[in-house]
């Protein structure tokens, strides 16, 4: 009785907790920020968080040093209400912690992380939609022989930072965007090994171009920025990747996957103000609900044409209404 | 009396260092004040502090030594990264496959990653003997293969297929190594092998001819020591902490796995601290308790005063050119006085 | 008045080591003037102020009565005052002229080098002097000799009036010091102004007009070369009477100790001769000499023995046991080894006398109670009681050797070798660089080794010590033993011909 008694005021407490609004939030990031996509993406919402409903906020980067996740992670478990936190590489960790904080808000972005208490809530982008869009646009793009810098071979690429899952989901749907629009088109993929070395990704980049490859779709980070670099310097493509990176090298940067990782942040904490957050949730976020999806801006027109656009945006139209579907990589 | 001296001169040059740091912070626009308050609460404020202090010295306490004995025997161990993070991988394939229970089973993967380091760090040993290379490039090389082998190892064969990360699968609940009111005792095991350390290089046969090697290598080895060999048993012992350190890394951490980037800095943070500690053993132990601090309070620096967590790397550097450079000037200008007051005194007296 | 006057010089070097105190030193001009003294007396310190290299914690420097600051060694040449060092400055791959004009190069249009009135100036110059030498050779190619006369028409290029030598003997046969001392005097007589470091009483007697002697940085006496002995000098040196003569007991040889049987020597990777059917033995209780001059092989046959190198043909018995292929570590149970080279072989200067003692020590189980261990406290007996047994002056035990005089030093060496009580011992220049009174020491040190019948193997550059110390004398030339002399017999004329080749 007295133990059923303990439950139920436990209860009561959580509940409250919950729905008392939150002054604090922290943002815990494995890498580091500066990259102009991901991380700062993130930031961004943050920010905006900041502004819009006046609460306090903290940042912890961990720099990809393992030996900062769990004390980073607990001082900001500590000090906030609400955690978000991108926890590649912590996973346990999280759990761990999570589980010494039961009333505190975790959202956990990009990954799953699913804890046994469901306290930690995730929001999982369903990049294959994203990614399929992007090979769509590669696809065609190496197919039209008439823009300086393309050849007849039906070849594309890829540079990924570690080989991991996401990358290779990201992969996954890029390969299948690029075969919908020619089953012949082969993708060539480099896992460069690391996210913050833009030297690195040049090389890789600068190796798939010498191979005939005229398209690149970047997934690496602050590494891709070297990508990106290599495209302008040998009169070749690139797709960008997380945030809109179209302007970075204005005629050589034909898109970008958008990963909303700042909206994502905004969207969950809006409901924790209006009370419907549960934790434990799994939010899928695709390219219905404008979580992933292209940066096609005045860049984009300046590469191709009208008409090759407006086809790229009908096919995104069929996937939005499940006209197209995309398999997803867990499957 | 001389440990005394270096650990002093070090603590000086630390100072300097602070008040150098405290500059940079204030010309960033922050308060060096909330900053170092921020790093010593972090630090050493609460028992917690205290013991993430004394977790996060523990692999830097092994790296340091490992440096220490082998800059003091004339070898020119690099290595340390490697050989670390190859015990960490050796630790943690172990403790996922190995079939031994609890303790049993702690033990042999301790003992088993220390002596694979040991072999990987041989091999710079025996390229050494056998085509005279050059044993500080060839550690440094070596660095390089560790890292692309492990994370090959870890992202393809043996890679935890749940994971986000190059990982591999974590290694059996009964090979943790317990924590006691947050200290773990891997601590404990770091300190208990500075000692065994400090007694053979101070009590063995072998470690004399070390020391005796590192004074003057002619002169060893015209006494009568065997260099060569003796080289290797130092490539091998420095390795063995080495792989040591990735192991408890593994046993005693976080993660409990071996993860892409598990090294972090610890094997160049013991090559650091060596310098520091002047290459003593005790010396280098005492000054890794400081950088773990550092460690520590920079995670509370970050996280209060908003100053990047790159700032303690900065701030390691200067510590290690101050100490370096305070430890020259007091013996260069200390000398000098004295030499001015004797002359002084010499000649009153013929007056 | 006099040329030079250096008053109340004193000199400190860091931390508090007294190297020069209250010194006053005059030269005259034309005068060659020695300076003598014991290691460490001063008197490297008082020329090394003079040039500009060392600077004085105190004192004055007058030139014709005008005082001084000579900051460094381009100040001194300035002023007149050039030094030759023991240690050659000279660029190997450079020809002979190209080192001596070097840094004074007078130049043609285009900074082209007016190599003809170079070399003009230079002949002329060696014709005065009557040097012979070579200005188109190459340096490397020359003999000590000769290299030392190019550092002499360096300065004289530069037209110094003072030339100072800082030991300029050290590293001459008898003959080029013969040929050195005549061109001294031809300089003297062309009005230039000889300073002469040396402990060589002989030569100092033969060469200087007036004597400075100074002891423990201090001149003792300035005197005119007039009536006097060696004896008087070593006297005034040291600060004690001398025996300068070896006396040594008549000692019956015993058994053969050390015996090589055609040893031959291939160095592939060095430009030294290399050692030819090698046969020699030391017996029991005498000691053996090795002359020759640097270079002939010395060296090649003491890293055979010992086991620094190993040898191409021929065997090396110590004590009945072959050793040809024996490691280093078992050689030294037999052999007590006194490297030439005392700070890179003997000693380590940074560690602790303790430590310096008890190297190989350590090998046996002296210093242990368990095998793998050493005991330190045994350690520190032994260093106690060698400290005391053989006078070494340090602050105790746990004093390092660079804190230590170059006698003491070599002491160390000394007493951690001979306390060994292997059966041979190598003895290479034990006492080079050494004071007249360490000298002393060590001598009567080597044949206490020989009363307790120890068999000895003694290489030195000093024939007069070669040949009072041994009982026979092998003479070594081109990596072949040439002869085997009796001391008593041979003159040390004698001994330098066959070293030169004069005689076969």
């Amino acid at each position: 009785m007295k133990r059923f008694f303990t439950i139920f005021c436990l209860v009561v407490l959580f509940t409250f907790t919950i729905f008392a609004a939150p002054k604090k939030v922290a943002y815990v990031i494995n890498g580091s920020l500066g990259d102009q996509s991901f991380y700062d993406s993130g930031y961004e919402g943050i920010k905006n968080l900041e502004k819009d409903y006046g609460v306090e906020t903290k940042l912890m980067e961990c720099n990809f040093d393992p030996s900062l996740y769990y004390p980073s992670l607990m001082t900001a478990a500590r000090w906030a209400d609400v955690v978000f936190v991108i926890s590649y590489g912590f996973e346990e960790e999280l759990k761990s912690i999570a589980e010494m904080f039961p009333n505190k808000i975790f959202v956990n972005i990009d990954t799953v992380v699913e804890d046994d208490k469901e306290i930690i809530s995730n929001v999982d982008f369903i990049e294959e939609e994203g990614s399929f869009m992007a090979g769509v646009v590669a696809g065609i793009v190496t197919s039209m022989t008439e823009l300086p810098g393309i050849n007849p071979e039906k070849l594309i690429g890829a540079v990924g930072g570690d080989d991991d899952i996401v990358i290779r989901s990201f992969v996954y749907g890029y390969d299948q965007g690029a075969k919908y629009i020619d089953p012949e088109i082969q993708v060539k993929t480099i896992y460069v090994g690391t996210w913050d070395d833009p030297v690195k990704g040049k090389q890789a980049a600068l190796q798939l171009y010498s191979q005939g490859v005229d398209v690149i779709f970047q997934i690496a980070s602050l590494t891709g920025a070297g990508v990106i670099q290599a495209a302008q310097e040998v009169g070749k493509y690139a797709i960008g990747v997380d945030s809109n990176q179209n302007s970075l090298a204005p005629g050589h940067v034909i898109t970008s996957m958008l990963k909303e990782v700042g909206k994502s942040i905004e969207f969950v904490f809006k409901q924790i103000i209006d009370g419907t957050y549960k934790p434990g949730t799994l939010y899928k976020l695709g390219l219905k609900e404008g979580a992933v999806g292209l940066a096609i801006d005045e860049y984009t027109y300046q590469i191709l044409p009208n008409e090759t656009v407006e086809k790229i945006l009908g096919i995104q139209k069929d996937v939005i209404e499940g006209k197209i579907t995309v398999k997803e990589y867990r499957e | 009396m001389k440990s005394l001296n270096k650990i002093l001169t070090g603590i000086i040059g630390i100072i300097f260092s602070l008040l150098v740091g405290a500059l940079l912070i204030k010309i960033q626009g922050n308060s060096p004040i909330n900053a170092y308050k921020a790093l010593y609460d972090y630090g050493l404020g609460s028992w917690f502090s205290i013991t993430s202090t004394l977790n996060n010295s523990t692999p830097l306490i092994l790296t340091g030594i490992a440096a220490a004995i082998a800059f003091s025997s004339n070898v020119n161990n690099l290595g340390q990264p490697g050989q670390l993070i190859i015990g960490a991988l050796s630790a943690a394939l172990l403790g996922y496959y190995l079939p031994f229970p609890g303790w049993f089973g702690i033990i042999t993967i301790l003992i088993l990653s220390g002596i694979i380091g040991g072999l990987y760090a041989s091999i710079a040993g025996i390229l050494k003997k056998l085509y005279k290379m050059d044993e500080m490039l060839t550690t440094l090389m070596l660095n390089f293969i560790a890292d692309y082998l492990t994370l090959y190892l870890a992202t393809y064969p043996f890679l935890d297929k749940k994971s986000y990360v190059p990982a591999t699968k974590m290694i059996k609940k009964e090979y943790f190594l317990p924590s006691f009111k947050y200290l773990n005792s891997s601590f404990f095991i770091a300190i208990f092998v500075v000692l065994i350390s400090y007694f053979v290089v101070k009590y063995f046969k072998k470690g004399y001819e070390w020391r005796m090697m590192g004074h003057n290598p002619d002169f060893s080895r015209i006494g009568g020591c065997d260099n060569e060999q003796n080289l290797m048993w130092v490539m091998f012992y420095t390795g063995f902490l080495s792989g040591l350190a990735g192991a408890l890394l593994i046993l005693g951490g976080t993660q409990h796995r071996f993860i892409k980037g598990i090294g972090a800095n610890y094997g160049w943070d013991g090559v650091m601290l060596s310098i520091v500690g002047a290459n003593g053993i005790l010396e280098t132990s005492f000054f890794s308790l400081f950088f773990g601090f550092l460690k520590s309070g920079g995670v509370g620096m970050e996280f209060e005063a908003s100053i990047p967590s790159e700032f303690i790397m900065v701030l390691q550097a200067t510590i290690v050119l101050l100490v370096v450079s305070t430890r020259s000037v007091f013996s260069y200008y200390g000398d000098k006085i004295k030499a001015y007051s004797k002359t002084q005194k010499v000649v009153k007296a013929h007056e | 008045m006099s040329y030079i006057e250096m008053k109340n010089i004193y000199k400190v070097y860091p931390p508090d080591v007294i190297a020069l105190e209250e010194v006053n030193f005059s030269l005259q001009k034309g005068e060659i003037h020695s300076l003598i003294g014991e290691n460490g007396a001063g008197k490297s310190t008082l020329m090394k102020i003079l040039y500009g290299l060392v600077h004085p914690s105190s004192g004055q420097v007058y030139i014709n009565g005008n005082e001084v600051k000579i900051n460094s060694p381009s100040d001194a040449i300035n002023f007149g005052i050039g030094m030759v060092h023991q240690e050659f400055m000279l660029i190997p791959s450079f020809k002979v002229y190209e080192n001596v004009i070097l840094g004074m190069e007078r130049t043609k249009k285009f900074g082209v080098i007016n190599k003809e009135e170079a070399i003009n100036e230079l002949e002329e110059l060696t014709k005065r002097y009557g040097f012979d030498l070579d200005l188109n050779a190459v340096t490397s190619d020359l003999s000590v000799a000769a290299r030392q006369k190019v550092e002499i028409l360096k300065l004289l290029y530069r037209k110094v009036d003072i030339l100072i030598f800082d030991e300029p003997t050290a590293v001459l046969t008898p003959q080029e010091t013969e040929q050195l001392f005549t061109e001294i005097k031809s300089m003297k007589e062309m009005g230039k102004t000889i300073i002469f470091i040396s402990h060589k009483l002989d030569e100092v007697l033969e060469i200087s007009d007036r004597i400075t002697i100074m002891r423990s940085g201090r001149i003792v006496s300035s005197i005119e070369n007039k009536n006097l002995t060696k004896s008087n000098l070593a006297k005034m040196m040291v600060g004690k009477e001398v025996i300068l003569s070896v006396t040594k007991k008549p000692i019956e040889p015993g058994q053969i100790i050390l015996k090589t049987e055609n040893l031959t020597v291939d160095f592939k990777q060095s430009k030294h001769k290399f050692l030819q059917d090698i046969n020699i033995y030391v017996r029991a209780g005498e000691i053996v000499g090795l002359a020759g001059i640097e270079g002939n092989g010395q060296l090649e046959l003491v890293q055979t023995i010992i086991g620094e190198s190993q040898s191409l043909n021929g065997k090396i018995y110590i004590d009945k046991n072959e050793i040809t292929n024996s490691e280093i570590k078992e050689r030294r149970f037999l052999i007590s080894y006194i490297p030439s080279d005392r700070k890179k072989y003997g000693l380590a200067l940074t560690a602790t006398l303790t430590e310096n003692l008890s190297m190989t020590h350590h090998l046996g189980n002296k210093l242990s109670s368990f095998k793998y261990f050493i005991n330190w406290t045994k350690a520190k007996v032994l260093s106690n009681n060698l400290l005391n047994q053989y006078n070494i002056v340090a602050r105790g035990i746990n004093d390092m050797p660079k804190h230590l005089s170059g006698g003491n030093q070599q002491k160390v060496i000394l007493a951690r070798e001979f306390s060994l009580d292997a059966p041979f011992l190598l003895l290479d220049q034990p006492t080079r660089g050494l004071d007249v009174g360490s000298i002393e020491y060590v001598h009567n040190v080597i044949l206490k080794m020989r009363e307790k019948g120890k068999a000895i193997l003694l290489i030195s550059a000093d024939l007069d010590e070669l040949l009072s110390l041994s009982d026979r004398v092998y003479v070594i030339r081109n990596g072949k033993i040439v002869v085997e002399l009796d001391p008593t017999v041979h003159s040390k004329e004698e001994v330098g011909e066959y070293m030169l080749g004069g005689k076969e």
